[in-house]
């Protein structure tokens, strides 16, 4: 068993999150469930240490509070649940704003596996909220970081880019990304390696997919039955 | 932005810079024949100081509302319309008639912090990354009260000619100011508007949010209120020297955006240019007066600042919706 990419010591939020252990294996494909306001959003904050009042995060080791930006933009990738953009900024630029220009043949793979080639020269405000979740989803992609912390990526999104957009972070999770995703619609939970449930600002239950909707803990938080939600047969 | 665009704003500026040092030329010849020296006086000691206020105070508007409207993440937040200009008038006037100062480096530290106090106000009463209706409603009301304040100060001051006195200056002149002066205004100006510049890359990558910020390891908290307390110190200053002028903070940042495929931090820069250049026609434009009288250079840049802010509210519907 190989260190985990990412450990997190007794992280917490104040009224939001209770202090929480946690580690992340890099290859992992991740979700985190719960109600409204359970703290699904609060533990990515506090794991890429977008606010920082208790515990400690090592990334490979590494006391994150202590690496430089431009280390922690290499490594680290983070999509906040608003896609609002202020600025009329074409689509082109923003997939480089602030990291260095991806090689080429990344950026075209990128790119096409988005769909985001039309969109190219529009200017990202005038974008629908979809195709703006989508470049700045491309915009992550691009710097292959090796943690990737994704409020509510599916949201938004129509079901074919639903499917497309699970398929690419597997894909980033295939080649070593450790990908932690916030979930609301809970069909597809079934193609997470792991789930995070989260009640109260508390972690009630981590394990499998199978395992977490079949423990009683599921019925418990959601205050609904398994069944009408995931179907786990396949 | 191109290089070549880059040129040619400086090209014109250089043009303005010039038209402005020299014209009225007549004045200047007559003198020349007369008395070489003092021609030279009237250069480096009347034109000089109005010149490089208007360069440097222009220049100070631009990228001070290019740094608020990054910070704001709003396109309409602005010296003027954030309250700052009209906090800074107020700061000055009760430095100058009730706390009895007359250095201008004490007066301009009045006038940062007028400035100060109207921006933490506004970030109070609005929030941060407010809707633009929030911040414009926030800011009308943080200008009329510090207006009608300053009003108040002035009938209530010790000096009977008060009001008179300090009419030009209100409405914004570059008239017959000295180089101490100008010092005085400038050196804080210049200090803030070097510092918001090496911000311009963070302020750029600000356009993705704060969070996306925080997670690079950045602080935007601190961001924000260092950009608050540059454009306070820059702005707060100019305005204890040469008054509140309106719109050039405004439209410059607006206009330089365009210039630089939307990005707000790069816009920051190209913005000072246009400051400079917009502030330098608008105290030219004062000149044409005729003689004895004075036109005040806050209604100039007024004149030209609103149909421009009109245009470009009319040709981006879309951009504008709160």
């Amino acid at each position: 068993m190989t260190a985990p990419l990412l450990t997190a010591k007794a992280i917490s939020l104040a009224h939001r999150l209770a202090p929480t252990d946690l580690a992340l294996r890099a290859g992992a494909l991740t979700a985190v469930i719960g109600p409204n306001g359970s703290g699904k959003t609060s533990l990515l904050r506090a794991l890429g240490r977008i606010e920082r009042p208790g515990g400690k995060v090592y990334f490979d080791g590494q006391d994150l509070d202590r690496q430089a930006p431009a280390w922690r933009a290499a490594r680290l990738g983070y999509l906040p649940a608003g896609r609002e953009i202020a600025w009329a900024i074409p689509v082109r630029d923003l997939l480089d704003l602030g990291s260095r220009a991806a090689a080429d043949e990344r950026r075209a793979g990128v790119i096409d596996q988005l769909e985001l080639g039309l969109l190219l020269d529009r200017p990202v405000d005038q974008l629908s909220t979809g195709e703006r979740s989508r470049v700045l989803l491309g915009r992550l992609l691009l710097g292959r970081p090796r943690l990737l912390l994704l409020d509510e990526p599916l949201s938004h999104l129509d079901p074919y880019w639903v499917l497309g957009v699970l398929g690419l972070l597997r894909e980033a999770a295939h080649s070593g990304a450790s990908v932690v995703v916030t979930l609301h619609d809970l069909h597809q939970i079934g193609r997470f390696d792991r789930v995070l449930v989260m009640k109260n600002g508390e972690l009630a239950a981590d394990g499998s997919p199978r395992d977490v909707v079949t423990s009683p803990v599921f019925e418990r938080v959601f205050r609904i039955s398994a069944d009408a939600v995931a179907d786990l047969r396949g | 932005m191109s290089r070549g665009l880059l040129g040619l704003i400086g090209l014109a500026l250089a043009a303005l810079a010039a038209a402005a040092l020299l014209l009225p030329w007549a004045p200047v010849a007559t003198l020349r024949a007369a008395d070489p020296a003092l021609a030279w006086t009237v250069l480096v000691e009347l034109r000089l100081p109005r010149l490089l206020l208007a360069l440097g105070y222009g220049a100070m508007l631009g990228i001070s509302g290019a740094a608020l409207q990054a910070i704001f993440a709003n396109p309409l937040a602005s010296p003027d319309i954030t309250g700052s200009s009209s906090g800074a008038a107020l700061g000055a006037v009760i430095g100058s008639y009730f706390l009895g100062l007359t250095g201008p480096l004490s007066l301009a530290a009045c006038g940062a912090t007028g400035a100060l106090l109207a921006l933490l106000l506004l970030l109070a009463l609005a929030g941060r990354r407010a809707d633009q209706l929030s911040l414009l409603l926030a800011g009308l009301a943080l200008s009329l009260v510090a207006g009608a304040l300053t009003s108040l100060a002035l009938a209530l001051a010790p000096s009977p000619f008060a009001f008179y006195d300090s009419f030009a200056w209100l409405m914004g002149s570059l008239d017959d100011r000295s180089l101490p002066q100008a010092a005085a205004a400038l050196l804080p100006a210049g200090a803030a508007a070097i510092w918001l510049v090496s911000k311009a890359g963070v302020l750029d990558q600000l356009a993705l949010g704060e969070d996306v910020l925080a997670a690079g390891g950045h602080d935007p908290a601190r961001l924000r209120r260092g950009v608050v307390a540059a454009t306070a110190i820059g702005v707060g200053a100019c305005v204890s020297v040469c008054g509140a002028v309106g719109f050039v903070g405004l439209v410059a940042p607006i206009i330089a955006r365009r210039l630089v495929r939307g990005h707000p931090g790069r816009a920051l820069l190209p913005a000072g240019l246009l400051g400079a250049a917009l502030l330098t026609g608008a105290d030219l434009l004062t000149r044409l007066a005729p003689l004895g009288r004075t036109i005040p250079l806050g209604v100039v840049t007024a004149a030209l600042g609103t149909p421009l802010f009109l245009w470009v509210l009319v040709r981006h519907q879309g951009a504008w919706r709160g």
